[in-house]
């Protein structure tokens, strides 16, 4: 208890000492231009909190975002699953896979533009990217299901279901966790970035372009504030999801097995 | 119905691991294999719960036989209790206030709804037996169930794996004479059944 509040302690005191050195960064270039210290910033904040308009691109932008998440995870755990099982759909989706991881997000974001316009670009950004993590690791989590269980599965004859519950989950789960922790916070990178190009009505992206517009960097770095945190909420929310699908104990790191 | 083994070979490269055994082993006995380590216990097991293919040979009255088997590892997903692992091999007719009780006859009671990861290797062991016992099956592989049981715990096994194999084929391996005495089993060796 004592070392986890010394802990506690230590990380508030590394985040006053960085929020620290920014001010002494802002005052140093006296410039609110290229850099506002962090009491402006949360001025800033503070003044776009009550108005309608910031939460109806909260609610537009999150809603989007963790859609496209969210149907790129299904789609990479369906085709994972189906990939482990039918190695030539494997070998058939393994090119579409590296392209799909290679490609850079604004030539996605571009080609989707000229294809879907902008209304919904940030959730098929968001699942572009979201799509190849998921499947990979889907494929690695159901690879490192551990062999000898599964012969004693053979052997007493066990269902589908119950190998799916008690040998294969356990195994993915690790490898779906630490996938979705890059890809979650990736989502949230590649939809915003999808947004302030093309700027959809009621976004966080259009309220980071009329930033930039208007040379308002306090606004830019309170909406950048607001991203990193409703990023990390719904990080924190899926995990929690995911954890909950074994029992305690029963998610290690991949590469234990 | 008994089980024939006919002239069963099976190599790794060039390591001829069986030498064509042939064994006649007939339901409701109870048979021991005591081989040194080595010597291919493991692999014939393996080749009957259809694990191995073997190189040559054949294996008469084995179609339609279920198996139920104590592996040389435990085998059990660490993270359930020992009672969830039972109950996910366990007959139908089982219900988990059965398969409760039964496990309280080998294992601590506050144990039974541990995670298998917090016992003991001697009560994992226990865990993997009832397991198997539990399980449907026509024929049952044990290999070196008594691992990691002191004197007294494997008396207790012995005579819980009597009367739950009572009128079925068992076969398993070990390396005490004192286990196939109480056992009462039918003591075979490797080289003996080499052609």
């Amino acid at each position: 208890m004592k070392k986890n509040s010394a802990g506690t302690w230590r990380k508030v005191l590394i985040i006053c000492l960085w929020i620290m050195v920014w001010q002494l960064a802002s005052a140093a270039v006296d410039n609110p231009i290229i850099i506002v210290g962090p009491w402006e910033a949360v001025k800033a904040l503070g003044s776009l909190i009550p108005s309608l308009e910031f939460w109806q691109s909260i609610i537009s932008s999150f809603g989007k975002i963790s859609a496209g998440f969210l149907m790129a995870f299904a789609a990479g755990l369906a085709l994972g699953s189906a990939g482990y099982c039918f190695p030539v759909l494997r070998e058939l989706l393994e090119p579409v896979m590296t392209l799909l991881k290679s490609i850079p997000v604004a030539s996605f974001v571009i080609l989707a533009l000229i294809w879907a316009g902008s209304k919904n670009l940030s959730i098929l950004i968001a699942g572009l990217v979201v799509l190849p993590m998921i499947y990979v690791n889907t494929l690695a989590g159901l690879n490192s299901a551990d062999k000898k269980l599964l012969e004693m599965a053979g052997v007493f004859s066990m269902t589908l279901w119950k190998k799916v519950r008690y040998i294969y989950v356990p195994a993915l789960i690790p490898y779906l966790m630490s996938s979705c922790k890059i890809a979650l916070g990736m989502s949230w990178k590649s939809g915003v970035a999808a947004e302030v190009i093309g700027v959809p009505d009621h976004s966080i992206g259009e309220k980071l372009y009329m930033s930039k517009i208007y040379l308002n960097t306090a606004d830019l770095f309170a909406w950048t504030f607001v991203i990193i945190v409703i990023s990390a909420l719904f990080e924190r929310m899926v995990l929690k999801l995911l954890s909950c699908l074994v029992p305690k104990g029963g998610a290690h790191e991949p590469g234990d097995m | 119905m008994s089980l024939e083994i006919c002239n069963l070979r099976k190599s790794f490269g060039d390591l001829k691991v069986l030498k064509g055994i042939s064994l006649i082993l007939e339901e409701g006995k109870i048979y021991c294999l005591m081989s040194p380590s080595g010597s291919g216990k493991t692999t014939l097991f393996r080749i009957l719960l259809g694990l191995e293919q073997a190189d040559e040979g054949e294996i008469k009255g084995i179609q339609g036989k279920r198996f139920g088997a104590v592996f040389q590892e435990d085998r059990l997903c660490e993270a359930y209790s020992p009672l969830d692992n039972v109950m996910m091999t366990a007959d139908r007719c089982v219900t988990r206030k059965e398969a409760q009780r039964e496990l309280c006859r080998l294992l601590p009671k506050e144990s039974v709804t541990r995670p298998v990861y917090t016992l003991s290797g001697g009560m994992k062991r226990r865990t993997a037996i009832c397991r198997a016992l539990l399980a449907s099956w026509d024929i049952l592989i044990m290999d070196e169930p008594f691992t990691g049981l002191d004197d007294g715990t494997r008396q207790e096994v012995i005579h819980y794996i009597h009367e739950k194999t009572a009128g079925k084929l068992v076969l398993l391996s070990t390396h005490q004479m004192e286990d196939v005495e109480a056992l009462g089993a039918k003591l075979i060796t490797l080289q003996e059944s080499s052609q």
